[in-house]
């Protein structure tokens, strides 16, 4: 099993109403995405009212780039990393979003939970 | 006759037996009947309300067992074969196949999500999160297929229109279905607070027929 991810998140996914919306570092461009822990839905910014993007074929390119925001070298945003996001700090510092640490899906819970 | 009805008529024997032998007053009895009644009538209501297990009466008289003493498994049960849906399930979950699983519903789980496999993901609500932010909705089993067979319950029930709530977005269609009975608990740090209530509605949110997560929910 491998460490439980810290990821920063600002609420929860209106689609799924349940996994939270973290905040995913593109490992190639740098951008920062919502991304919602449990439905895969992604918000490029402070704007949760407008429609999100979802994955296509199994594949979760990055709206800015299109590398895969899942992949490594991306991960969830750390903090210094996020203090350098204007859309976000615009948005904490408005009242729209508030920022909360939390740990991120278990990728490996399946493994765990599927028979020997 | 059944074995709980063998037992219930036991119980109001007995009961008989010790009014009649003066040991228990009828206003006792009276009294006895009287609580049963609000009991069988507030339990689901309470279950509902307060997302806890309550046992039913029968629990309640040492009535566990429904199967006739005659009708009980063999304690050495021949080996089953594996269906074909359980090794291709397998190969998925252990293996790391990214292949593409059909339910017998028609749900097709395919690669994605962060688990790398939409039947992965889905699996990741077979155990508690403690502390995952917000609602961990977990399956009461923990069987690949047993899942995989709830979630296809609950797909065929949204697609009748009965007992469900349907939302879309883009091209998502979110279903939040009634199952009328327990399927799984609330987790999460979230769930756990209020004590893991128990969960008896399936969300399921789906692209056309392409399965993207389910969990057991608590509108």
């Amino acid at each position: 099993m491998s460490a439980k991810q810290t990821m920063y998140y600002v609420g929860f996914c209106r689609v799924c109403k349940t996994g939270p919306l973290g905040l995913r570092r593109c490992g190639q461009c740098e951008n920062v995405v919502l991304l919602c822990d449990e439905c895969d839905a992604t918000w490029s910014n402070a704007d949760l009212a407008a429609p999100p993007q979802y994955a296509k074929d199994g594949e979760l390119p990055c709206p800015k780039c299109k590398a895969s925001l899942v992949e490594s070298p991306s991960h969830w945003a750390t903090a210094e990393q996020l203090q350098e996001i204007d859309w976000l700090q615009e948005a904490i510092n408005g009242g729209l979003l508030e920022l909360k640490q939390g740990i991120a899906f278990t990728p490996d819970a399946a493994d765990e939970s599927s028979p020997p | 006759m059944r074995r709980s009805n063998q037992q219930t008529i036991r119980l109001i024997q007995g009961l008989v037996r010790l009014v009649r032998s003066g040991r228990l007053p009828v206003r006792w009895l009276v009294g006895l009947v009287v609580l049963a009644a609000a009991y069988l009538l507030m339990q689901p209501l309470l279950v509902r309300s307060l997302g806890i297990d309550l046992p039913g009466l029968g629990d309640l008289t040492g009535i566990v067992s429904e199967t006739p003493a005659t009708e009980q498994q063999p304690t050495e049960q021949p080996k089953q074969k594996k269906s074909p849906a359980a090794d291709e399930i397998n190969q998925i979950l252990r293996d790391g196949s990214q292949q593409t699983y059909e339910s017998p519903a028609g749900l097709l789980y395919r690669r994605g999500s962060q688990h790398g496999h939409r039947l992965k993901h889905l699996m990741a609500h077979a155990k508690d999160q403690p502390d995952r932010p917000g609602q961990h909705g977990v399956f009461d089993s923990e069987q690949p297929e047993e899942i995989v067979a709830v979630v296809d319950e609950a797909y065929r029930q949204a697609q009748t229109g009965k007992k469900v709530q349907v939302e879309r977005e883009g091209e998502r269609t979110v279903y939040t279905v009634d199952l009328n009975r327990r399927v799984g608990f609330i987790g999460g740090e979230s769930g756990n607070r209020r004590n893991r209530p128990a969960a008896r509605h399936i969300r399921l949110v789906v692209e056309d027929r392409n399965f993207i997560t389910a969990f057991p929910y608590r509108p």
